[in-house]
């Protein structure tokens, strides 16, 4: 390793600052809504709250826990995780293509989900399995765009990125389809409403699922750390330094498109967070991938949180789609980032 | 010289899919000897060396290693036993010298694993030092020169320990300084018992350095062919040359010592 203790130091400050941005959002999100509440009054109720089972002897307003315990704290934890596991699905990705500008849109996930989404809900299937639904079809997708960049000992990288836009085009004709064709106006509405992303309305239940994926995502990405170094190399010097390349491939795709996966389900299409994280990351970390992934997970955990505040409290009485709002940022981002990439890395 | 048989190639075409650009090589390597791959470009010396380190499947016949079929190896414990240094290899993260070469205890090490132990250590220092790269060991291998990465790729196959080297065109980079020590490197590998494989266009440096050359040659459309294979002495012949490269090239040859000879253009 290369960081001397000076340099250690730094990383180390860096981390922690990133770590007191997302705290510091957290209460500031948990804290700022329709109904604005004290910091200190809400940290009374939350840790009141789960260590007294809900009676809180210092609040007077009833109402104000269930907006907190049931309402904004949920909500700001799928916004946080979903970041989180959006920009690390980004990040694989990024490693496997080795190219910066890889996102997890490029493997057609998204828009499959998506997708899946849109029939569900002209088909009129229950709200309660739209997650299932987004979840399959990101799997299907995944496995679609997968199966036509397998070539012999791995996969082609060139054909990922290329069959996984291409899918995406299909999914996205397929779903302005859905909308013009579809008679009733509510469930064009509906459709819209998720493909523009957001977390309104989701709880607990749909954070389980997510934190589980999302953790177990991560920790696999931090143990394979090491091989996507490796990996680095390009595939021919990483096999003669006796990495199964096409198996860790394998691994790493669907390491990125669970997290992903997860991340659709519980916010729809939230773009952009798994471009924008890696790459801020990378300005900020250098080389130890490590310190890379865990910062890119604060990063995209920090991005979606204030995004999604600001998603809700910006509106004038309505809610901005988050992702809409993201691309705003993203879009931009983007573009810089391809101004400033050298041509050979892209 | 003549001890165990390292390597051993057994028949073999190499090639993509089933179509062989090279067919029919059959070759043993002693422990400890240098063995040149020469020909003219296209003929298939990458190919064929790329099969002898399992990058590619072998389309017919088989690379015997130690006497056991390479292609039922484990890779990792291949790895331990055989490195291979691509012509020009890059990085898509931002990696220094150092870090590159310590990439070669991967398969030495857990996969997870990232602390070097002391073995581990003792190994990246001694191939940054046979490389000469102690100045350069902080650096980007993105902002070093073609040769300083070059050399960096074949510390980091030192590093890898292995029984068997395996070297593309190890002085395309190189300056005249650096291709010395390059020959010097390989004699003292050769003298501790490493057997080393070198796909090579400078014959003068096969003269020196090889126990063995093997020349590839292709004639029309077909794959090419052994066209021959002996000690650089008996094989570097006017004759074997101009059937190798279809030109005419001279030898020199020194009266006192028949194992150094000197080939140039003759112009």
């Amino acid at each position: 390793m290369t960081s001397a203790a000076g340099s250690r130091t730094n990383i180390t400050l860096r981390l922690a600052l990133l770590a007191g941005a997302l705290v510091a959002g957290f209460m500031t999100s948990v804290c700022i809504g329709d109904v604005c509440i004290e910091p200190v009054k809400a940290l009374t109720v939350l840790t009141g709250g789960f260590a007294a089972g809900g009676t809180n002897a210092g609040v007077s307003t009833p109402g104000l826990s269930d907006i907190l315990t049931q309402i904004r704290l949920p909500r700001t934890l799928i916004a946080t995780t979903v970041g989180a596991a959006l920009a690390v699905s980004g990040y694989i990705l990024q490693a496997l293509s080795r190219n910066p500008l890889a996102d997890p849109y490029l493997t057609g996930v998204s828009s499959g989900a998506g997708l899946a989404v849109a029939i569900a809900i002209m088909i009129g299937v229950d709200f309660n399995f739209m997650p299932a639904s987004a979840f399959a079809g990101g799997l299907l997708a995944a496995l679609l765009v997968a199966q036509m960049a397998r070539r012999a000992g791995g996969l082609s990288v060139t054909r990922l990125i290329l069959a996984g836009v291409a899918l995406s085009a299909v999914c996205g004709s397929l779903i302005t389809l859905i909308i013009t064709q579809s008679g009733s106006a509510p469930q064009a509405q509906g459709i819209i409403f998720w493909l523009a992303g957001g977390i309104a309305g989701r709880g607990w239940s749909d954070l389980t699922t997510l934190s589980l994926y999302t953790a177990g995502g991560i920790i696999a990405t931090l143990f394979l750390s090491k091989q996507i170094r490796v990996l680095s190399l390009g595939d021919e010097t990483a096999q003669a330094l006796g990495v199964d390349v096409s198996r860790l491939q394998w691994l790493l795709l669907a390491t990125a498109v669970l997290m992903c996966g997860a991340a659709v389900a519980a916010s729809g299409l939230v773009a952009f967070v798994g471009l924008i994280a890696p790459n801020l990351a990378r300005m900020l970390f250098v080389r130890d991938e490590r310190v890379e992934i865990i910062a890119t997970a604060l990063i995209g955990a920090v991005l979606v949180m204030l995004s999604d505040l600001a998603a809700r409290t910006l509106g004038q009485g309505q809610e901005l789609p988050l992702g809409t709002l993201l691309s705003l940022v993203g879009g931009p981002f983007f573009l810089y980032l391809i101004s400033t990439t050298k041509g050979e890395e892209v | 010289m003549a001890g165990t048989i390292a390597l051993q190639l057994d028949a073999l075409s190499a090639g993509f899919g089933s179509k062989a650009v090279v067919e029919g090589v059959s070759l043993a390597v002693p422990k400890g000897t240098v063995l040149g791959i020469a020909g003219a470009n296209g003929a298939g010396k990458s190919t064929l060396l790329k099969t002898i380190a399992r990058l590619l499947p072998p389309v017919k016949g088989k690379v015997l290693i130690d006497g056991s079929d390479l292609a039922a190896m484990p890779l990792p414990h291949l790895a331990r036993k055989v490195a291979y240094v691509a012509q020009d290899i890059s990085s898509s993260r931002d990696l220094t010298v150092e870090d590159m070469v310590a990439l070669g205890r991967n398969p030495h090490q857990r996969w997870w694993q990232w602390r070097s132990e002391t073995r581990d250590k003792a190994a990246i220092e001694q191939a940054i030092k046979a490389t000469d790269l102690q100045e350069l060991r902080q650096k980007s291998i993105a902002e070093v020169s073609g040769g300083e990465r070059q050399r960096a790729t074949i510390a980091m196959s030192l590093a890898q320990e292995p029984e068997i080297l395996l070297l593309d065109e190890p002085t395309a980079h190189l300056d005249f300084k650096h291709q010395k020590s390059l020959l010097q490197l390989l004699l003292r590998l050769k003298s501790e018992g490493m057997t080393v494989v070198t796909c090579l266009h400078d014959l003068n440096f096969i003269a020196q350095v090889c126990d063995q050359v093997l020349c590839v040659k292709k004639s029309g459309r077909a794959p090419s062919v052994q066209l021959f294979a002996g000690s650089p002495a008996d094989v570097l012949t006017a004759e074997n040359l101009k059937a190798a490269f279809d030109t005419e090239l001279r030898i020199i040859r020194d009266s006192s010592d028949p194992q150094i000879s000197s080939v140039f253009f003759g112009l």
